[in-house]
Protein backbone atom coordinates (compact mmCIF):
# COMPACT_ATOMS: atom_id res chain seq x y z
CA UNK A 1 0.00 0.00 0.00
CA UNK A 2 2.82 2.53 -0.69
CA UNK A 3 1.37 6.30 -0.52
CA UNK A 4 0.03 8.27 -3.73
CA UNK A 5 1.45 11.50 -3.59
CA UNK A 6 -2.07 14.00 -2.36
CA UNK A 7 -3.47 10.62 -1.08
CA UNK A 8 -3.32 10.62 3.09
CA UNK A 9 -2.35 7.08 4.22
CA UNK A 10 -3.73 5.62 6.84
CA UNK A 11 -1.64 3.09 9.14
CA UNK A 12 -2.50 0.21 11.09
CA UNK A 13 -1.72 0.22 14.29
CA UNK A 14 -2.01 -3.27 16.80
CA UNK A 15 -1.60 -3.30 20.18
CA UNK A 16 -0.17 -5.97 22.57
CA UNK A 17 -3.16 -7.58 23.07
CA UNK A 18 -4.46 -7.80 19.24
CA UNK A 19 -6.36 -5.31 18.79
CA UNK A 20 -6.16 -3.22 16.02
CA UNK A 21 -6.91 0.32 15.02
CA UNK A 22 -6.71 2.61 11.77
CA UNK A 23 -5.39 6.00 12.73
CA UNK A 24 -4.00 8.74 9.59
CA UNK A 25 -0.35 8.91 8.63
CA UNK A 26 -0.19 12.50 10.10
CA UNK A 27 -1.74 11.84 13.25
CA UNK A 28 0.28 8.76 14.31
CA UNK A 29 3.71 10.03 13.41
CA UNK A 30 3.46 11.96 16.52
CA UNK A 31 4.79 9.47 17.78
CA UNK A 32 8.65 9.18 16.81
CA UNK A 33 8.69 5.66 17.59
CA UNK A 34 5.76 4.92 14.98
CA UNK A 35 7.13 7.79 12.33
CA UNK A 36 10.68 5.78 12.72
CA UNK A 37 9.09 2.29 11.87
CA UNK A 38 7.51 4.08 9.10
CA UNK A 39 10.69 5.42 7.72
CA UNK A 40 11.84 1.68 8.11
CA UNK A 41 9.35 0.47 5.80
CA UNK A 42 6.57 -0.95 7.95
CA UNK A 43 3.91 1.45 6.41
CA UNK A 44 2.92 -1.04 4.36
CA UNK A 45 1.89 -3.71 6.81
CA UNK A 46 0.61 -3.11 9.91
CA UNK A 47 2.73 -1.33 13.09
CA UNK A 48 2.75 -4.14 16.26
CA UNK A 49 2.99 -1.97 19.81
CA UNK A 50 4.13 -4.35 21.62
CA UNK A 51 4.45 -2.34 24.81
CA UNK A 52 0.69 -0.87 24.82
CA UNK A 53 -2.41 -2.29 25.37
CA UNK A 54 -5.94 -1.88 23.53
CA UNK A 55 -7.33 0.34 25.83
CA UNK A 56 -4.29 2.55 26.17
CA UNK A 57 -3.56 3.07 22.87
CA UNK A 58 -7.12 3.95 21.88
CA UNK A 59 -6.66 6.71 24.11
CA UNK A 60 -3.33 7.39 22.76
CA UNK A 61 -5.22 7.26 19.11
CA UNK A 62 -7.84 9.90 20.17
CA UNK A 63 -5.25 12.37 21.72
CA UNK A 64 -3.26 11.93 18.63
CA UNK A 65 -6.13 13.02 16.46
CA UNK A 66 -6.91 15.77 18.19
CA UNK A 67 -3.89 17.75 18.43
CA UNK A 68 -3.30 17.31 14.95
CA UNK A 69 -6.40 18.28 13.82
CA UNK A 70 -5.44 21.56 15.29
CA UNK A 71 -4.00 23.61 12.37
CA UNK A 72 -0.57 25.54 13.02
CA UNK A 73 2.34 26.21 15.28
CA UNK A 74 3.30 28.95 17.72
CA UNK A 75 -0.06 30.64 16.81
CA UNK A 76 -1.23 31.76 20.36
CA UNK A 77 -5.17 30.72 19.42
CA UNK A 78 -3.83 27.45 18.29
CA UNK A 79 -1.83 26.97 21.60
CA UNK A 80 -4.75 27.94 23.37
CA UNK A 81 -7.20 25.18 21.76
CA UNK A 82 -4.44 22.62 21.76
CA UNK A 83 -4.51 23.50 25.90
CA UNK A 84 -7.68 23.18 26.15
CA UNK A 85 -8.02 20.08 24.17
CA UNK A 86 -5.14 18.26 26.64
CA UNK A 87 -6.84 19.84 29.50
CA UNK A 88 -10.20 17.78 28.64
CA UNK A 89 -8.36 14.76 27.54
CA UNK A 90 -6.75 14.47 31.35
CA UNK A 91 -9.64 15.59 33.14
CA UNK A 92 -11.34 12.36 34.19
CA UNK A 93 -8.24 9.89 34.14
CA UNK A 94 -7.73 8.14 37.65
CA UNK A 95 -4.16 7.09 38.08
CA UNK A 96 -3.90 3.97 37.31
CA UNK A 97 -4.54 5.49 33.52
CA UNK A 98 -2.30 8.10 33.72
CA UNK A 99 0.30 6.03 34.56
CA UNK A 100 -0.69 3.73 31.55
CA UNK A 101 -0.45 6.74 29.60
CA UNK A 102 2.45 8.31 30.20
CA UNK A 103 4.36 4.84 29.84
CA UNK A 104 2.74 4.77 26.27
CA UNK A 105 3.97 8.22 25.69
CA UNK A 106 7.35 7.10 26.99
CA UNK A 107 7.49 3.71 24.62
CA UNK A 108 5.91 5.67 21.45
CA UNK A 109 7.82 8.67 22.11
CA UNK A 110 5.68 11.45 21.76
CA UNK A 111 7.33 14.86 23.92
CA UNK A 112 3.96 16.63 23.88
CA UNK A 113 1.90 13.88 25.80
CA UNK A 114 4.62 12.73 27.92
CA UNK A 115 4.93 16.57 29.22
CA UNK A 116 0.90 16.83 29.82
CA UNK A 117 0.44 13.73 31.66
CA UNK A 118 3.76 14.49 33.70
CA UNK A 119 2.24 17.86 34.25
CA UNK A 120 -0.90 16.41 35.10
CA UNK A 121 0.26 14.11 37.73
CA UNK A 122 2.49 16.65 39.29
CA UNK A 123 -0.42 18.87 39.50
CA UNK A 124 -2.52 16.35 41.27
CA UNK A 125 0.77 15.65 43.71
CA UNK A 126 0.78 19.50 44.18
CA UNK A 127 0.88 20.89 47.88
CA UNK A 128 -0.10 17.79 49.30
CA UNK A 129 0.82 16.32 52.28
CA UNK A 130 3.00 13.23 52.17
CA UNK A 131 0.29 10.82 53.57
CA UNK A 132 -2.14 11.98 50.89
CA UNK A 133 0.20 11.36 48.24
CA UNK A 134 1.56 7.84 49.66
CA UNK A 135 -2.46 6.70 49.25
CA UNK A 136 -3.53 8.19 46.00
CA UNK A 137 -0.51 6.99 44.19
CA UNK A 138 -0.51 3.50 46.27
CA UNK A 139 3.79 4.79 47.10
CA UNK A 140 4.83 2.33 50.20
CA UNK A 141 6.72 3.57 52.96
CA UNK A 142 9.99 2.02 53.06
CA UNK A 143 11.34 4.18 55.40
CA UNK A 144 11.58 3.03 59.37
CA UNK A 145 9.91 5.73 61.81
CA UNK A 146 13.79 6.90 62.66
CA UNK A 147 14.32 7.17 59.09
CA UNK A 148 11.41 9.38 58.24
CA UNK A 149 11.57 11.45 61.33
CA UNK A 150 15.38 12.31 60.31
CA UNK A 151 14.46 13.16 56.83
CA UNK A 152 11.60 15.36 57.79
CA UNK A 153 13.18 17.10 60.44
CA UNK A 154 15.66 17.65 57.92
CA UNK A 155 13.12 19.59 55.30
CA UNK A 156 11.26 20.79 58.62
CA UNK A 157 10.61 23.99 56.65
CA UNK A 158 8.74 22.66 53.46
CA UNK A 159 6.09 20.77 55.59
CA UNK A 160 4.56 24.59 56.85
CA UNK A 161 2.35 25.37 54.10
CA UNK A 162 1.25 22.39 52.88
CA UNK A 163 -2.45 21.58 53.58
CA UNK A 164 -2.48 18.67 56.66
CA UNK A 165 -4.36 15.49 56.42
CA UNK A 166 -7.04 16.87 58.07
CA UNK A 167 -7.89 19.38 55.53
CA UNK A 168 -8.43 16.67 53.06
CA UNK B 1 -1.18 -2.22 34.66
CA UNK B 2 1.02 -0.22 37.47
CA UNK B 3 -0.31 0.38 40.72
CA UNK B 4 2.01 2.31 42.29
CA UNK B 5 3.86 5.41 41.15
CA UNK B 6 7.36 4.45 41.64
CA UNK B 7 7.12 1.49 39.31
CA UNK B 8 7.49 3.99 37.08
CA UNK B 9 10.95 3.85 35.31
CA UNK B 10 13.08 6.73 36.64
CA UNK B 11 13.03 9.35 33.92
CA UNK B 12 9.42 9.56 33.76
CA UNK B 13 9.45 9.93 37.59
CA UNK B 14 11.71 12.71 36.96
CA UNK B 15 9.53 14.54 34.40
CA UNK B 16 7.01 14.62 37.59
CA UNK B 17 8.77 15.72 40.42
CA UNK B 18 10.63 18.22 38.68
CA UNK B 19 7.51 20.06 38.11
CA UNK B 20 6.36 19.96 41.31
CA UNK B 21 6.77 23.25 43.56
CA UNK B 22 9.94 22.79 45.48
CA UNK B 23 8.17 22.05 48.92
CA UNK B 24 6.17 19.52 46.96
CA UNK B 25 9.41 18.14 46.31
CA UNK B 26 10.90 17.87 49.31
CA UNK B 27 7.55 16.54 50.87
CA UNK B 28 7.75 13.51 48.11
CA UNK B 29 10.99 12.95 48.80
CA UNK B 30 9.82 12.06 52.93
CA UNK B 31 7.21 9.64 51.20
CA UNK B 32 9.72 6.78 50.18
CA UNK B 33 13.17 6.06 49.49
CA UNK B 34 12.95 6.29 45.29
CA UNK B 35 11.94 9.89 45.19
CA UNK B 36 14.92 11.28 48.26
CA UNK B 37 17.37 9.79 45.61
CA UNK B 38 15.72 10.46 42.46
CA UNK B 39 17.04 14.61 42.44
CA UNK B 40 20.72 13.94 42.63
CA UNK B 41 20.90 10.10 41.12
CA UNK B 42 19.63 11.71 37.99
CA UNK B 43 21.65 13.68 35.94
CA UNK B 44 18.39 15.55 33.95
CA UNK B 45 17.11 16.48 37.21
CA UNK B 46 18.20 19.50 37.93
CA UNK B 47 17.43 21.03 34.58
CA UNK B 48 14.50 19.80 34.15
CA UNK B 49 13.18 21.22 37.90
CA UNK B 50 15.39 24.81 36.63
CA UNK B 51 13.30 25.11 32.96
CA UNK B 52 9.92 24.53 35.34
CA UNK B 53 11.38 26.33 38.47
CA UNK B 54 8.46 29.04 39.04
CA UNK B 55 9.90 32.31 40.95
CA UNK B 56 9.36 32.43 45.03
CA UNK B 57 10.31 34.99 47.40
CA UNK B 58 12.78 35.37 50.46
CA UNK B 59 12.10 37.48 53.35
CA UNK B 60 13.99 38.44 55.79
CA UNK B 61 12.12 40.37 58.96
CA UNK B 62 13.69 42.91 61.67
CA UNK B 63 14.78 46.63 60.44
CA UNK B 64 18.40 47.04 59.01
CA UNK B 65 19.88 47.02 62.60
CA UNK B 66 18.46 44.14 64.12
CA UNK B 67 18.18 41.75 60.95
CA UNK B 68 16.93 38.04 61.54
CA UNK B 69 18.93 35.52 61.07
CA UNK B 70 16.20 33.38 60.02
CA UNK B 71 15.70 33.77 56.10
CA UNK B 72 11.87 32.49 54.88
CA UNK B 73 10.50 31.68 51.78
CA UNK B 74 7.12 32.37 50.28
CA UNK B 75 5.66 30.48 47.39
CA UNK B 76 3.44 33.05 45.71
CA UNK B 77 1.16 30.51 44.09
CA UNK B 78 0.26 28.89 47.76
CA UNK B 79 0.22 32.40 49.44
CA UNK B 80 -2.45 34.00 47.35
CA UNK B 81 -4.68 31.20 47.75
CA UNK B 82 -7.92 32.22 48.86
CA UNK B 83 -7.32 29.49 51.30
CA UNK B 84 -4.81 31.37 53.36
CA UNK B 85 -6.99 34.98 53.73
CA UNK B 86 -4.97 38.07 53.93
CA UNK B 87 -1.83 36.37 55.74
CA UNK B 88 1.01 35.75 53.48
CA UNK B 89 2.37 32.10 54.32
CA UNK B 90 5.85 32.23 55.60
CA UNK B 91 8.07 29.50 56.23
CA UNK B 92 11.46 29.54 58.21
CA UNK B 93 13.58 27.73 55.59
CA UNK B 94 17.09 28.44 56.93
CA UNK B 95 19.10 30.42 59.34
CA UNK B 96 22.11 32.32 58.07
CA UNK B 97 25.28 30.59 59.21
CA UNK B 98 27.14 31.81 62.47
CA UNK B 99 30.38 33.66 61.66
CA UNK B 100 33.17 34.41 64.40
CA UNK B 101 32.93 38.09 65.54
CA UNK B 102 34.72 40.43 64.14
CA UNK B 103 36.19 43.88 65.72
CA UNK B 104 36.50 46.62 63.23
CA UNK B 105 39.01 49.08 62.86
CA UNK B 106 36.86 51.81 61.86
CA UNK B 107 36.30 54.00 65.10
CA UNK B 108 39.75 53.03 66.02
CA UNK B 109 40.05 56.67 68.32
CA UNK B 110 36.88 55.14 70.00
CA UNK B 111 38.31 51.82 70.72
CA UNK B 112 36.93 50.10 67.44
CA UNK B 113 33.87 48.09 67.86
CA UNK B 114 32.50 44.97 67.38
CA UNK B 115 30.19 43.71 65.01
CA UNK B 116 27.32 41.84 65.98
CA UNK B 117 27.77 39.48 63.18
CA UNK B 118 24.49 40.71 61.68
CA UNK B 119 24.19 39.73 58.30
CA UNK B 120 21.43 41.01 55.58
CA UNK B 121 20.44 39.44 52.80
CA UNK B 122 20.67 41.51 49.68
CA UNK B 123 19.74 39.82 46.12
CA UNK B 124 19.45 36.59 44.53
CA UNK B 125 20.94 35.14 41.03
CA UNK B 126 20.14 32.34 39.19
CA UNK B 127 19.15 30.09 42.63
CA UNK B 128 22.28 31.74 44.78
CA UNK B 129 21.56 34.05 47.12
CA UNK B 130 24.12 36.68 48.73
CA UNK B 131 24.22 38.09 52.16
CA UNK B 132 26.63 40.63 53.61
CA UNK B 133 27.58 42.03 57.28
CA UNK B 134 25.89 44.99 58.36
CA UNK B 135 28.08 48.20 58.34
CA UNK B 136 31.88 47.92 58.16
CA UNK B 137 33.21 44.42 58.56
CA UNK B 138 33.54 43.59 54.56
CA UNK B 139 32.19 39.79 54.82
CA UNK B 140 30.08 38.94 52.47
CA UNK B 141 28.90 35.15 51.32
CA UNK B 142 26.58 33.32 48.99
CA UNK B 143 24.55 30.22 49.90
CA UNK B 144 22.92 28.14 48.09
CA UNK B 145 19.56 26.89 50.66
CA UNK B 146 18.41 24.24 48.74
CA UNK B 147 21.90 22.13 48.81
CA UNK B 148 22.32 23.89 52.22
CA UNK B 149 26.11 24.96 51.04
CA UNK B 150 27.44 28.20 50.93
CA UNK B 151 31.14 29.54 50.50
CA UNK B 152 32.62 32.70 51.85
CA UNK B 153 33.38 35.72 49.49
CA UNK B 154 36.66 37.77 50.00
CA UNK B 155 36.45 40.26 51.92
CA UNK B 156 36.08 43.79 50.26
CA UNK B 157 38.47 46.53 52.22
CA UNK B 158 36.94 49.88 53.30
CA UNK B 159 39.59 51.35 54.59
CA UNK B 160 42.11 50.94 51.40
CA UNK B 161 42.74 54.45 50.01
CA UNK B 162 40.71 56.22 52.50
CA UNK B 163 37.67 56.17 54.35
CA UNK B 164 34.94 54.61 51.95
CA UNK B 165 31.54 54.21 52.39
CA UNK B 166 29.38 51.25 50.78
CA UNK B 167 26.46 51.97 48.63
CA UNK B 168 25.51 48.28 48.22
CA UNK B 169 26.38 44.74 46.81
CA UNK B 170 24.76 42.85 44.42
CA UNK B 171 25.85 39.49 42.89
CA UNK B 172 25.32 38.59 39.47
CA UNK B 173 26.19 36.94 36.53
CA UNK B 174 28.13 36.82 32.77
CA UNK B 175 27.02 34.41 30.39
CA UNK B 176 30.02 34.96 28.13
CA UNK B 177 32.24 33.98 30.57
CA UNK B 178 30.59 31.51 32.10
CA UNK B 179 31.48 33.46 35.89
CA UNK B 180 29.64 34.90 39.04
CA UNK B 181 30.10 38.33 39.96
CA UNK B 182 29.89 40.79 42.65
CA UNK B 183 29.07 44.64 42.17
CA UNK B 184 30.75 47.18 45.08
CA UNK B 185 29.66 50.64 44.59
CA UNK B 186 30.89 52.93 47.39
CA UNK B 187 31.62 56.58 47.96
CA UNK B 188 34.10 58.62 49.43
CA UNK B 189 33.88 62.02 50.52
CA UNK B 190 36.10 65.31 51.32
CA UNK B 191 35.00 67.17 54.40
CA UNK B 192 31.46 67.08 55.74
CA UNK B 193 28.28 67.42 54.01
CA UNK B 194 27.89 70.83 56.29
CA UNK B 195 31.04 72.06 55.18
CA UNK B 196 32.11 74.25 51.98
CA UNK B 197 33.97 72.20 49.30
CA UNK B 198 32.39 69.06 50.65
CA UNK B 199 32.56 67.02 47.74
CA UNK B 200 31.53 63.02 47.27
CA UNK B 201 32.29 60.86 44.60
CA UNK B 202 30.99 57.41 43.73
CA UNK B 203 32.82 54.44 42.41
CA UNK B 204 32.55 50.52 41.46
CA UNK B 205 34.09 47.57 42.32
CA UNK B 206 33.99 44.20 40.61
CA UNK B 207 34.56 40.72 42.44
CA UNK B 208 34.36 37.57 40.28
CA UNK B 209 33.53 34.83 42.71
CA UNK B 210 36.43 33.25 42.84
CA UNK B 211 39.37 35.27 42.01
CA UNK B 212 41.75 36.82 44.71
CA UNK B 213 40.68 40.14 44.52
CA UNK B 214 38.65 43.23 43.89
CA UNK B 215 38.90 45.30 41.12
CA UNK B 216 38.07 48.72 40.91
CA UNK B 217 36.53 49.32 37.40
CA UNK B 218 37.16 52.06 34.87
CA UNK B 219 33.26 53.07 34.83
CA UNK B 220 32.21 55.36 37.03
CA UNK B 221 28.28 55.27 38.71
CA UNK B 222 26.17 57.84 37.80
CA UNK B 223 26.58 60.71 40.81
CA UNK B 224 23.38 61.02 41.53
CA UNK B 225 21.22 60.43 44.30
CA UNK B 226 20.16 56.68 43.81
CA UNK B 227 18.09 54.73 46.12
CA UNK B 228 20.63 52.00 45.86
CA UNK B 229 19.03 49.47 47.93
CA UNK B 230 15.64 49.78 47.46
CA UNK B 231 15.26 50.57 44.09
CA UNK B 232 17.01 47.65 42.80
CA UNK B 233 16.67 44.69 40.64
CA UNK B 234 18.07 41.79 38.74
CA UNK B 235 16.99 41.50 34.99
CA UNK B 236 19.38 38.85 33.16
CA UNK B 237 22.87 39.99 33.29
CA UNK B 238 22.19 43.39 34.05
CA UNK B 239 21.14 44.74 38.09
CA UNK B 240 18.73 48.25 37.53
CA UNK B 241 17.90 51.24 39.75
CA UNK B 242 15.61 53.66 39.18
CA UNK B 243 16.84 57.61 40.02
CA UNK B 244 14.89 58.83 42.82
CA UNK B 245 16.06 62.33 42.40
CA UNK B 246 13.53 64.55 40.47
CA UNK B 247 16.70 64.81 37.27
CA UNK B 248 15.63 64.88 33.70
CA UNK B 249 18.14 62.37 32.82
CA UNK B 250 19.71 59.23 34.55
CA UNK B 251 16.05 57.96 35.09
CA UNK B 252 16.70 54.54 34.98
CA UNK B 253 20.38 53.17 35.43
CA UNK B 254 22.04 49.63 35.04
CA UNK B 255 25.25 47.71 35.25
CA UNK B 256 26.26 44.96 32.95
CA UNK B 257 28.47 42.23 34.56
CA UNK B 258 29.49 41.08 31.46
CA UNK B 259 30.53 44.42 30.18
CA UNK B 260 31.11 45.60 33.48
CA UNK B 261 29.76 49.21 32.36
CA UNK B 262 26.90 51.58 33.09
CA UNK B 263 24.09 52.01 31.06
CA UNK B 264 21.07 54.52 31.02
CA UNK B 265 17.58 53.81 30.32
CA UNK B 266 15.40 57.02 29.12
CA UNK B 267 11.86 56.98 30.15
CA UNK B 268 8.47 56.00 27.65
CA UNK B 269 9.02 58.78 24.77
CA UNK B 270 5.06 60.12 25.82
CA UNK B 271 6.55 61.21 28.98
CA UNK B 272 6.03 65.04 30.12
CA UNK B 273 8.98 66.57 32.41
CA UNK B 274 6.28 66.72 35.39
CA UNK B 275 5.55 63.15 34.79
CA UNK B 276 9.81 61.97 34.51
CA UNK B 277 10.24 64.22 37.45
CA UNK B 278 7.83 62.62 39.79
CA UNK B 279 10.16 59.89 40.92
CA UNK B 280 8.29 59.25 44.08
CA UNK B 281 5.56 57.97 42.60
CA UNK B 282 7.57 55.38 40.87
CA UNK B 283 9.08 52.08 41.23
CA UNK B 284 10.80 49.76 39.04
CA UNK B 285 10.24 45.52 39.14
CA UNK B 286 10.60 42.67 36.34
CA UNK B 287 7.61 40.96 34.67
CA UNK B 288 7.95 38.56 32.64
CA UNK B 289 11.62 38.48 31.93
CA UNK B 290 11.10 42.31 30.94
CA UNK B 291 11.96 45.27 33.28
CA UNK B 292 8.99 47.25 34.20
CA UNK B 293 8.32 50.84 35.82
CA UNK B 294 5.12 51.41 37.73
CA UNK B 295 3.67 55.43 38.30
CA UNK B 296 1.10 56.19 40.56
CA UNK B 297 1.56 59.84 39.98
CA UNK B 298 -1.85 60.07 38.31
CA UNK B 299 -3.54 56.52 37.99
CA UNK B 300 -1.37 53.59 38.36
CA UNK B 301 0.28 52.25 35.43
CA UNK B 302 2.21 49.50 35.02
CA UNK B 303 4.83 50.09 31.78
CA UNK B 304 6.73 47.22 30.17
CA UNK B 305 9.83 47.46 28.28
CA UNK B 306 9.39 45.05 25.69
CA UNK B 307 13.28 45.18 24.28
CA UNK B 308 15.60 45.76 27.24
CA UNK B 309 17.30 49.35 26.26
CA UNK B 310 14.88 50.17 23.29
CA UNK B 311 12.93 53.62 24.60
CA UNK B 312 10.41 53.23 21.91
CA UNK B 313 9.54 49.24 23.68
CA UNK B 314 7.74 50.81 26.55
CA UNK B 315 4.39 49.75 26.36
CA UNK B 316 1.78 50.90 29.10
CA UNK B 317 0.63 47.57 29.48
CA UNK B 318 -1.65 47.70 32.67
CA UNK B 319 -3.56 50.72 33.54
CA UNK B 320 -4.78 50.18 37.16
CA UNK B 321 -7.52 52.02 39.65
CA UNK B 322 -6.06 51.73 42.79
CA UNK B 323 -9.56 53.50 43.84
CA UNK B 324 -11.44 50.42 43.18
CA UNK B 325 -10.75 48.75 46.52
CA UNK B 326 -11.26 51.49 49.16
CA UNK B 327 -12.79 54.13 46.96
CA UNK B 328 -9.21 56.42 47.76
CA UNK B 329 -6.61 55.71 45.25
CA UNK B 330 -3.72 53.88 47.49
CA UNK B 331 -0.34 55.40 47.33
CA UNK B 332 2.81 53.40 46.19
CA UNK B 333 5.56 52.54 45.92
CA UNK B 334 4.58 49.03 44.32
CA UNK B 335 7.09 46.98 43.30
CA UNK B 336 6.27 44.21 40.32
CA UNK B 337 7.51 40.69 41.42
CA UNK B 338 5.83 38.45 38.73
CA UNK B 339 2.99 37.16 36.77
CA UNK B 340 1.36 34.40 38.76
CA UNK B 341 -0.22 31.13 36.62
CA UNK B 342 -3.68 32.77 36.69
CA UNK B 343 -2.60 35.70 35.10
CA UNK B 344 -2.18 37.66 38.16
CA UNK B 345 0.23 40.28 38.59
CA UNK B 346 2.09 40.17 41.69
CA UNK B 347 4.15 43.25 43.37
CA UNK B 348 5.46 44.03 46.51
CA UNK B 349 3.61 47.62 48.25
CA UNK B 350 5.27 49.81 50.95
CA UNK B 351 8.06 47.30 51.23
CA UNK B 352 6.24 45.56 53.32
CA UNK B 353 2.77 44.09 51.89
CA UNK B 354 2.10 42.25 49.26
CA UNK B 355 -0.48 42.80 46.51
CA UNK B 356 -2.42 40.44 44.02
CA UNK B 357 -3.88 42.54 40.97
CA UNK B 358 -5.91 40.43 38.97
CA UNK B 359 -6.10 42.16 35.23
CA UNK B 360 -8.59 40.43 34.09
CA UNK B 361 -11.47 40.84 37.38
CA UNK B 362 -9.72 44.19 38.00
CA UNK B 363 -9.44 43.03 41.72
CA UNK B 364 -6.44 44.48 44.52
CA UNK B 365 -6.10 42.18 47.32
CA UNK B 366 -3.62 42.49 49.95
CA UNK B 367 -2.00 40.42 52.01
CA UNK B 368 0.27 41.12 54.89
CA UNK B 369 2.90 39.12 56.73
CA UNK B 370 2.29 39.99 60.19
CA UNK B 371 2.09 42.94 62.02
CA UNK B 372 4.21 41.76 64.84
CA UNK B 373 7.27 41.41 62.70
CA UNK B 374 9.15 44.39 60.21
CA UNK B 375 10.25 43.38 56.84
CA UNK B 376 13.30 43.85 56.08
CA UNK B 377 14.23 42.71 52.45
CA UNK B 378 11.93 40.77 50.31
CA UNK B 379 13.85 38.92 47.18
CA UNK B 380 12.67 37.18 44.39
CA UNK B 381 14.33 34.24 44.42
CA UNK B 382 13.99 30.84 42.19
CA UNK B 383 15.52 27.64 43.68
CA UNK B 384 18.08 25.23 42.19
CA UNK B 385 19.47 21.95 43.25
CA UNK B 386 22.65 22.59 41.19
CA UNK B 387 25.57 21.77 43.98
CA UNK B 388 27.16 25.31 45.03
CA UNK B 389 30.75 24.33 42.83
CA UNK B 390 28.92 23.11 39.93
CA UNK B 391 27.04 26.58 39.94
CA UNK B 392 30.30 28.75 40.38
CA UNK B 393 32.85 26.45 38.93
CA UNK B 394 35.41 27.81 41.30
CA UNK B 395 38.54 25.19 42.53
CA UNK B 396 39.86 27.40 45.18
CA UNK B 397 36.58 28.62 47.18
CA UNK B 398 35.84 26.41 50.31
CA UNK B 399 32.28 24.47 50.18
CA UNK B 400 30.51 24.62 53.57
CA UNK B 401 27.37 23.07 54.86
CA UNK B 402 25.06 25.22 56.64
CA UNK B 403 24.72 23.84 60.12
CA UNK B 404 21.47 22.15 60.79
CA UNK B 405 19.66 24.60 63.59
CA UNK B 406 16.07 24.86 64.06
CA UNK B 407 14.34 26.40 61.62
CA UNK B 408 12.11 27.39 64.45
CA UNK B 409 13.70 29.42 67.16
CA UNK B 410 12.28 30.97 69.95
CA UNK B 411 14.00 33.90 70.17
CA UNK B 412 16.41 35.16 66.91
CA UNK B 413 19.44 36.30 68.15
Amino acid sequence: MAAETGTPTTLTLKSNDDERFSVAESAAILSVTIRNMVEDGCAGGVIPLDNVDGKTLASVITYMNGISAIPGVGAAADEEKKKSFRDKFLSDMDFETLADMVLAANYLNMSCLMDAVSAKIAQVMENKPVGWVRRKFGIENDYTPEEEAAVKEEHKWTFEGVETDDDI
Amino acid sequence: MEDSLTDLPPNILTEILSRLPIKSIFVSKSACKTFLDLPSSNPYFNSLYSSHATQCLLVQFGDMYKPTRSIHLVDPEIATSSRYGERVKVNPMFRIPKYPVKYFRRFRAYGGGRNKNKFVLLNSCKGLVYFAEQTVCERSFICNPITREYVTVLDYDEEKNGQQLTMGLWLGFSEAENKYKVLRIYCTAIGRPWEVGFVQEFWAQVHVVGSSSWRDIEARPPSRYIDWDTCSVLLNETVCWLCRYPDISNFIVFFDFETEKFGEILPPPSYGVDQTLNRQSMNIGVLGGNLCVTDDTFHFDIWVMKEFGNRDSWTKEFVIDSAVHTGEPIDGPFQPLQFLKNGKILMLWNCDNLVCYDPKEKEFRFLDFGGVRTVGKVVPYTPTFVPLKESLMVDNLVVQNMPREDPYPSEDP
